[in-house]
Order: C-alpha cells, then structure tokens, then sequence
C-alpha cells in the first residue's frame, strides 16, 4: 500500500501504453493522494472527443482518494 | 483517514411524485441510520434539485449535489416502481456525477403499491449502479404494499421492515468501510 513516501509517479496502463503520471495533491490538506480507479467516459466536448483513445473508445478519467482526509478527486488520464 | 472521521451516507429519494408515499420509506430509512453511531446521513429529495431537463449529463451537475456525492461514503436510493422501471428523472439526477460515485457502495430500497415491493425496479437499476462506478450490496428494502407499511402521516405500521432495515444497513456500512479504505490506500496497479 502507498504511504506518504510513496514515489511520486508511477506506471500505469492505459491502451496497452504504459505512461507515467504524477502523483494527485489533495486540494483541502495537500497531501498526495492515491489513484484507486480509471474510468472509461465519454467526452464532454470537442477538444475532448479529439482525444478519444482509439484502443479504448474513450475517455479515461483518474479517480483519486486522499489517505489524510479522505476528499476525493478526478481528472482525466491524458 | 482518520478512523474517527464519521462515514457519510445519504439517503437520495427517487421521486417527485405529488403524494410519494417513498418518502415516508426514506425518511425512515435516514432515522435507522442517523441512530447509528460513526456515521452522518441526510435525506436528498431529488424534487428539490435545481436541475434543468434542457441538457443532461455531468453538463447539469449541481453544485451541492456533486459535493454530497464526493464526501459520500455510500449511497441509499429509495425508488418507486413506475411501470416496472425506475422514474426517469432519478436517472438524470444520478447522470449528474460520474467521477464522484467511483467505488463506493450503494444499497437500494424499493417501494411499490402492489406485491413487488419495487424488485422489477431495482433490477433494472443495478446496470447502471454499475456504470456509475458504484458497488451494490446483495440486500434490498422492499416495501411491498407501501400503503399499508405506513400511516398517512409516516408512521410506521408494521415493525417487522425494522430488522431487514438492520441487516440491509450492516451491509451497507461494511461495503461503505471497505471501500473507503480501499479508495485510500490501495492503488491501482
């Protein structure tokens, strides 16, 4: 399990591709917080539906919990 | 996170039906909750959400909504049968947020004027709990004949529906816990 001292990026696959992603801060206690899920979603725009990953159909999202206080947060993969 | 920090659950009432007799099974189902220890809930009637109905999807996300759904630990939705489905404007409530229901759970309590007790509704419900991301627990509420269950003023009629409130909410608060630590420490490989 990742603690504070967890490195600050890691690999995660997205499409087959593997690419590094910064760890989350959390914006209430400015602590890193933990990826737990990737959500595929549809665009909610032009510039995003530009973006649709090919291999998967569509957008991913990052979905983030902070260990300290528990806020949530998202944000898309790419 | 805190151990001590309390779970949040809400209740989210699944009408606007002029004479819901769902909110009386909401409201009790947010006060056997409320007389829990470790936990905070509210009651969201979906009636008094300001949402338009002229675009749907995270493009109506209201503000107060999206927050309590963030904090949320786990969900109840109280949901009337309307011809074997759920009411429409429950799902555009829900359509609302995506991000912010990812794994937490969700219990769901039906309610129906005949035999049912909401069960044809709730199935229909469980697809999309799962596309929201949300984690569904094996009990259900059912408030079969909800006419005779309560009083016209709320009261409840038949104790009998106080323990299998007991054993659906047990269940919830597990799933609720294990998520929560899930979501907060262990990564996504």
């Amino acid at each position: 399990m990742p603690g504070k001292k967890s490195q600050k990026s890691r690999a995660s696959k997205d499409g087959g591709r593997s690419q590094k992603t910064s760890k989350m801060i959390c914006t209430e206690c400015n602590q890193e917080m933990n990826q737990h899920a990737e959500k595929l979603v549809d665009p909610t725009s032009s510039e995003e539906a530009a973006r649709i990953d090919p291999v998967l159909g569509g957008i991913v999202a990052e979905v983030h919990a902070c260990p300290e206080c528990g806020h949530s947060g998202s944000r898309r993969a790419s | 996170m805190a151990e001590a920090c309390p779970l949040f659950i809400p209740v989210i009432l699944g009408t606007t039906r002029r004479g819901r007799m769902s909110i009386h099974a909401a409201s009790l189902v947010t006060s056997e909750l409320a007389r829990r220890a470790g936990l905070e809930t509210e009651l969201i009637d979906i009636a008094k959400l300001p949402l338009p109905t002229d675009d749907a999807g995270g493009a109506i996300k209201d503000k107060g909504f999206a927050e309590k759904m963030n904090r949320a630990d786990a969900l109840v939705i109280v949901s009337p049968e309307y011809n074997h489905g759920y009411s429409g404007l429950l799902k555009h409530v829900l359509d609302s947020c995506l991000e912010e229901y990812i794994h937490k759970a969700v219990g769901i309590v039906g309610v129906s004027a005949g035999p049912f007790g909401g069960t044809r509704g709730i199935q229909n419900l469980l697809p999309v709990m799962r596309e929201l991301g949300l984690v569904t627990i094996f009990w259900d509420v059912n408030f079969s004949s909800v006419q005779k269950v309560f009083d016209g003023s709320g009261g409840l009629l038949d104790s009998s529906f106080l323990p299998r409130i007991d054993k659906f909410l047990k269940e919830l608060i597990w799933m609720a816990k294990t998520l929560r630590h899930g979501r907060e420490n262990i990564a996504l490989e």
